[in-house]
């Protein structure tokens, strides 16, 4: 339990999601989106990993590959010391007990014609745990366990705000007591007063039941609440992992420096802007050369337009960053 | 020194007729804008802000209806005026962007049609000055290549794009007075930053009164110079922005601004408000927030507190405010 190695829950190497785009009569493959290109990381156990960045960067399609909801192009990923992408049948259905999932929109991510005593009892019953009666009665727990009342299970999900749909969606996601859960963008849709309630329920429930997550969200001012350890993703890449803490006080790339300094601060008062990025996110489909970041860099170089900085692995304390400001850019290293 | 009152709105009430029975969704609302001001409305879903500001542009649609008070823009009742002529006041003095400019341009006609359109409509110009008049403002509002995107579809553009070319055609028959329903709401964090510091400058040159909608705490404080709250359809809250923030006196803007995650102050648990927003027609018959409220009294149950002003400039709607 002490060893280090042993802390880590999910380890991923050099992850690769590319989507095909089919064209004309045959579907032939004409182009790749590559919404995840090269990601390496790892979650610790008992940590909150923050994935941020802005739509179209990867982040929930990363989230969605690491538990194979997606089938990556390419890649390790070990889980729970196993080698989760060699997985199938009995032993992927086992290791996939240990993950679940939160979904940004709890209107969809509930069968309107189950009442939530089924939604409930449906992880036993897939996995064929427990009896009957056992069922109800832990749907009955469940329900209390995230605020709402056990009386509750004969009723069906539209009868709910959206904020206790969520808490239904909670509850489902820890009835088999995972070790992961990667919550996509859980709070977005949630109007302000209810993300913290939201976000207080899954505090709570972390300590209470040592679970793990990998959060999505683009939220910077959540993301700064809720996470250990941040990752920022850009265009598929993660360009900087690093601390809550380091992250925000010490940001390094200069992507992560511009995210920071365009959220909107409360209190403060009306001020003259500053000067923001300029340029928009540009396609996955045909990404710039070198730093896909290059196009829209304050602090460009020669060297960004045509190599392709790397994130190194994180083994000691330094922030792994993925940007030419921090590296030495010799005559032959990196790609 | 203040600038002139621009637009003033007097007891504003607006009803929807729904099976179960009539529902205000907006309740006895008042506030004034003055010259180059910009009023920031705040509230979560169903507070009524967003149909406040289709009341003033009078697009209420049935089963809704304005069923009271006045909305005077440059001293004139624009609730009194017939239709037609309501039809030069929009999108001439007054106009409107919103949330979504997917939904709100035409997809099946170019962003140049339809901006000349808006200005053949509003002002004495042959179709090549009006032409002239798109394209100057495309470029105003940061397109790149405005002659070439003049001829573009919406589809053609990015979101971000899509929202400055909603931005040139509000602002194309110089209105005094701007709605911004969420611009910024659909967009990216760095895009978000783009457009609100273009409105910021839009404004400053036009020395345009901008009434300013959003959900989002921080984007209101960066761009409004005053703050109106809302909750259940009325008003809870009205100050200036610094002030409201740092002395809220309502416990419903008071704990809105305490349950958001706040940028560098790390609590161990954020700060909640029990409950959710009732729906219209299960609103208390009194203070739209007492079902949820930790300061409740008895009198809130049942009576509607008055707005009152509590310091120039701030007024709150609540027998006991902070």
């Amino acid at each position: 339990m002490s060893a280090p190695p042993n802390d880590i829950l999910l380890e991923a190497r050099h992850i690769k999601k590319y989507f095909p785009i089919r064209k004309g009569l045959f579907r032939r493959e004409v182009a790749q989106v590559k919404a995840v290109d090269d990601v390496s990381l790892t979650i610790r156990k008992g940590e909150t990993l923050g994935l941020v960045g802005e739509s179209g960067c990867g982040k929930s399609t990363l989230g969605r590959t690491l538990i194979r909801l997606y089938e990556p192009t390419a890649g390790d990923i070990r889980f729970e010391n196993q080698d989760f992408r060699r997985l199938s049948g009995r032993d992927l259905r086992q290791a996939r007990k240990n993950i679940q999932m939160i979904f940004q929109d709890p209107y969809a991510a509930l069968d309107p014609r189950m009442t939530v005593g089924q939604i409930l009892m449906q992880p036993f019953e897939i996995h064929g745990l427990l009896n009957g009666a056992q069922r109800i009665q832990r749907a009955r727990e469940l329900l209390e366990l995230v605020g709402l009342r056990a009386a509750h299970v004969n009723r069906y999900p539209h009868e709910f705000s959206g904020g206790q749909r969520q808490r239904i969606c909670i509850a489902r996601a820890i009835a088999l007591e995972p070790d992961l859960i990667v919550c996509d963008e859980p709070v977005s849709a949630l109007d302000v007063s209810i993300q913290a309630q939201i976000l207080n329920l899954l505090k709570d429930l972390q300590e209470k039941l040592k679970l793990t997550y990998l959060f999505v969200s683009h939220d910077l001012s959540v993301i700064d609440y809720f996470c250990d350890r941040v990752a920022v993703m850009y265009l598929g890449k993660i360009v900087e992992l690093a601390p809550k803490d380091e992250l925000f006080k010490n940001p390094r790339h200069p992507y992560t420096q511009a995210l920071i300094q365009a959220i909107p601060r409360v209190g403060e008062g009306k001020k003259r802007m500053k000067k923001s990025l300029s340029g928009e996110v540009p396609s996955p489909i045909n990404p710039p050369s070198g730093c896909s970041f290059h196009p829209r860099c304050p602090h460009v170089m020669d060297v960004c337009r045509s190599r392709i900085p790397t994130l190194q692995p994180s083994p000691g304390q330094d922030n792994p960053v993925a940007c030419w400001l921090y590296e030495q850019p010799p005559a032959r290293q990196g790609v | 020194m203040q600038d002139s009152v621009v637009v003033s709105v007097r007891n504003l009430e607006t009803s929807f007729f729904t099976k179960m029975g009539p529902v205000r969704a907006v309740n006895d609302v008042s506030y004034d804008i003055h010259r180059g001001e910009t009023l920031g409305i705040v509230g979560e879903s169903g507070c009524g802000k967003s149909v406040t500001s289709f009341s003033l542009m009078r697009l209420i649609e049935h089963p809704g209806r304005i069923t009271g008070g006045q909305v005077l823009l440059q001293g004139r009742d624009l609730l009194q005026l017939p239709e037609a002529r309501m039809e030069d006041v929009r999108g001439g003095e007054m106009a409107m962007i919103f949330q979504e400019p997917m939904t709100a341009l035409n997809p099946v006609l170019t962003i140049g049609h339809q901006i000349d359109e808006q200005v053949l409509r509003h002002k004495k110009v042959t179709p090549k000055e009006a032409r002239e008049r798109s394209i100057e403002m495309l470029s105003l509002v940061g397109i790149p290549s405005p002659e070439e995107r003049y001829h573009n579809y919406p589809h053609q553009l990015s979101g971000g794009m899509r929202q400055r070319a909603m931005i040139a055609m509000a602002l194309s028959c110089d209105p005094v007075f701007l709605i911004a329903d969420e611009p910024t709401t659909a967009l990216d964090v760095t895009i978000q930053a783009q457009i609100l510091e273009l409105i910021q400058n839009l404004q400053q040159k036009f020395r345009m009164s901008v009434q300013f909608i959003t959900h989002d705490l921080g984007v209101i404080s960066e761009i409004s110079d005053r703050v109106l709250v809302m909750y259940g359809g009325q008003m809870c809250e009205t100050a200036d922005t610094v002030e409201l923030f740092n002395n809220p006196r309502h416990p419903y803007t008071a704990a809105l601004i305490a349950s958001r995650p706040k940028f560098g102050s790390r609590p161990h648990r954020l700060t909640t408000i029990e409950g959710s927003v009732p729906a219209p027609h299960e609103l208390p018959p009194g203070c739209p927030f007492y079902n949820r409220c930790p300061r409740r009294l008895d009198e809130c149950r049942v009576q509607r507190p008055p707005v009152s002003t509590i310091k120039p400039g701030h007024q709150v709607a609540c027998f006991n405010p902070l």
